[in-house]
């Protein structure tokens, strides 16, 4: 267990380390507060990729390699911390919306009770339940075992496994872990778990801190750590969670670049929103979509000149990570999609009865005696107000719009019987896009701080002066 | 007045965590759904021989009304694998399940491959009736039966 302890404490200071380095252009306090949110998927999710490339390079995996890989990986992390902080010319203002008062203290204790809430829930459910539901044990945290035990690692392709073409930055996630900590068991996927539903609160929260103030992270971390069975998912270990965070991570990143015109976290947003194509599937549907979406606002509100300024940092932390998923995947197995062809897809497409029985389920699901939180949210931003001006939110809520509408079309197109599919995957997909709906939401409420008075767009700006951001 | 409807806000956020807060007190999750038991077993062992690393597994061969008897929500490979780990300190993804006799009576098609892989293993968990194919398929594979537990079903770890 202390074994465990300690290698989820390297991955996290290897993300608190590489946060702060990329966010360098962003005042130290809040720096720091983002770091320290970003911390855990993001270094957990990189030294995942790690063991998943030495792997692919023909290294076994053992903790005698492993601990020095991790300890060397945070060095060198925390030497790109240092170069960055002194090559660092312009640092953001971020005071107009980051008031630091008692009440500041009071809002940050919320926002780490609600995330203790959903911990402390989704551990009792991971001590009834240490492996997980069927797809963890199954899927995610067998071939984790198969990653970190197998002579072969090239077996977890095998096409007599379940969902052989998914993604493998999760069971690289419980390798990693049991490489260091050989014995752990379930404990590790277990406070994987955990901490990725603690992160689903504290994300949010830190990116509307970052964005508008205490009081509004408070209110998106409640809303948050209130998504629909958000313990209960977690607790499962399936890879939807985790695939929500590194979403939400990557919109709130890409928020925070463009209201502070940051291209450090525009870089790191990608690099989050590449971990998410990394996690499942539909991950890459939020890279495009993100991608597209954060283009498309760029170029609207600064023309070409803004979208290559932040655009472009997006685009290559994306490409980093995705460049390799390609390649590794082109040896998977095709997945159940690939089972028929473009006509036959485009058949059900056509079928209306399939899109009645989509609308079915969409509206059972938001049936407020089914599920309150989506009308708890919706509710709670109509009561605080909505601010006048809502590019921020327009950015993140459009995102959230684009992978939705592309969840619909891969249940229309889809091959397996939809009833089922809707039934067995349908809240788990939706829920994927929660915290990412909560910031978006939650950006424009009006909260009376100081982010709700935002300094209109300015090319000047682009010239990367301090003490300029844009709501 | 703006502070007050923030105030209300925050309450009616708050009240979404409330579906957390039992589990604070240790109230138990719902039972996990069923699963599909033949599904289960393909499942179980298409993935296990192809990683074990110590090469251990366990057979199961339940008829569905031994399963349904355990009880109608529960997983049977979930109940089977925790007395598996709690017995013989094995984690509960370490399995590898053999379907030899159907209980309406149809012989798995794949099952002569599946035998034919227990001698992959060094160790292998027999869950299954002492007259099943699965049990036969075992013997002829080269285990042996070294003990047995449990009232409701039938179980034996065999060693080679």
């Amino acid at each position: 267990m202390s074994m465990l302890a300690v290698a989820l404490a390297l991955a996290s200071s290897l993300g608190l380390l590489l946060a702060a380095a990329l966010l360098s252009g962003i005042e130290a306090r809040a720096r720091w507060i983002l770091a320290l949110a970003f911390a855990f998927p993001l270094g957990l999710g990189i030294t995942g990729l790690s063991l998943l490339a030495w792997r692919t390079m023909g290294g076994s995996v053992s903790w005698n390699g492993s601990l020095p890989e991790l300890a060397g990986l945070t060095v060198l992390a925390g030497l790109s911390w240092r170069i960055a902080q002194s090559s660092s010319r312009h640092v953001r203002d971020t005071s107009r919306c980051l008031p630091w008062s008692r009440g500041g203290f009071g809002y940050a204790a919320g926002c780490l009770g609600a995330a203790l809430i959903v911990m402390i829930a989704t551990a009792v459910l991971v001590r009834n339940a240490p492996s997980g539901q069927w797809d963890a044990w199954a899927m995610w945290n067998m071939k984790g075992r198969m990653l970190a035990r197998s002579s072969d690692w090239s077996k977890v392709f095998d096409p007599e496994l379940p969902q052989p073409d998914y993604p493998l930055l999760l069971p690289a996630c419980v390798a990693r872990l049991l490489a260091l900590a050989p014995g752990s068991g379930t404990a590790g996927p277990g406070a994987i778990a955990i901490l990725f539903a603690a992160s689903t609160v504290v994300v949010p929260a830190a990116t509307l801190y970052a964005v508008s103030g205490p009081r509004t992270a408070l209110l998106g971390a409640l809303l948050a750590g209130g998504g629909p069975r958000l313990a209960q998912q977690a607790a499962t270990q399936y890879a939807d969670v985790p695939v929500g965070l590194y979403f939400a991570t990557g919109i709130g990143l890409m928020l925070i670049a463009r209201s502070y015109d940051d291209r450090g976290s525009a870089l790191l947003g990608g690099v989050a929103l590449g971990l998410a194509a990394w996690t499942k599937n539909e991950g890459i549907a939020m890279v495009v979509g993100g991608g597209l979406v954060f283009a498309v606002a760029l170029a609207w509100e600064g023309g070409i000149t803004r979208l290559r300024r932040l655009g472009g940092p997006v685009l290559a932390g994306a490409l980093i990570l995705m460049f390799p998923l390609i390649l590794l995947q082109t040896a998977a197995p095709p997945g159940y999609m690939a089972t028929d062809g473009l006509v036959a897809k485009l058949v059900r497409l056509l079928d209306f009865d399939r899109w009645k029985v989509v609308a079915s389920e969409l509206a059972s699901w938001s049936d407020p005696r089914e599920n309150q939180a989506p009308w708890l949210l919706v509710t709670a931003v109509a009561v605080a107000g909505i601010r006048p001006r809502l590019r921020g939110g327009r950015f993140v809520l459009g995102t959230v719009s684009v992978c939705l509408a592309a969840d619909v079309l891969a249940y229309l197109v889809s091959p397996l019987a939809l009833e089922w599919q809707l039934e067995t995957s349908l809240s788990r997909v939706l829920l994927q896009l929660w915290p990412a709906a909560v910031i978006g939401a939650v950006s424009v409420v009006r909260s009376e701080e100081p982010g709700d008075q935002p300094i209109p767009f300015r090319a000047s700006v682009i010239t990367n002066q301090p003490g300029t951001h844009y709501p | 007045m703006s502070r007050l409807r923030f105030a209300i806000a925050l309450a009616l956020a708050a009240a979404g965590l409330g579906p957390s807060a039992p589990m604070l007190l240790g109230f138990k999750w719902d039972p996990p759904r069923s699963f599909d038991a033949a599904q289960e077993a393909d499942l179980l062992y298409g993935s296990a021989h192809t990683w074990l690393p110590s090469r251990v597994g366990f057979c199961s061969d339940v008829p569905r009304e031994v399963i349904d008897r355990i009880s109608p929500n529960d997983r049977m490979a979930w109940r089977i694998a925790q007395r598996f780990r709690s017995q013989y300190a094995l984690a509960p993804a370490i399995c590898v399940a053999v379907l030899g006799q159907p209980s309406n009576g149809q012989r798995d098609p794949s099952e002569a491959n599946r035998t034919a892989r227990l001698a992959e293993l060094d160790t292998v968990l027999v869950l299954a009736r002492p007259d099943s194919t699965c049990w036969e398929g075992a013997v002829k594979a080269g285990f042996r039966p070294t003990g047995s537990a449990g009232p409701t079903v039938i179980f034996r770890r065999w060693e080679r």
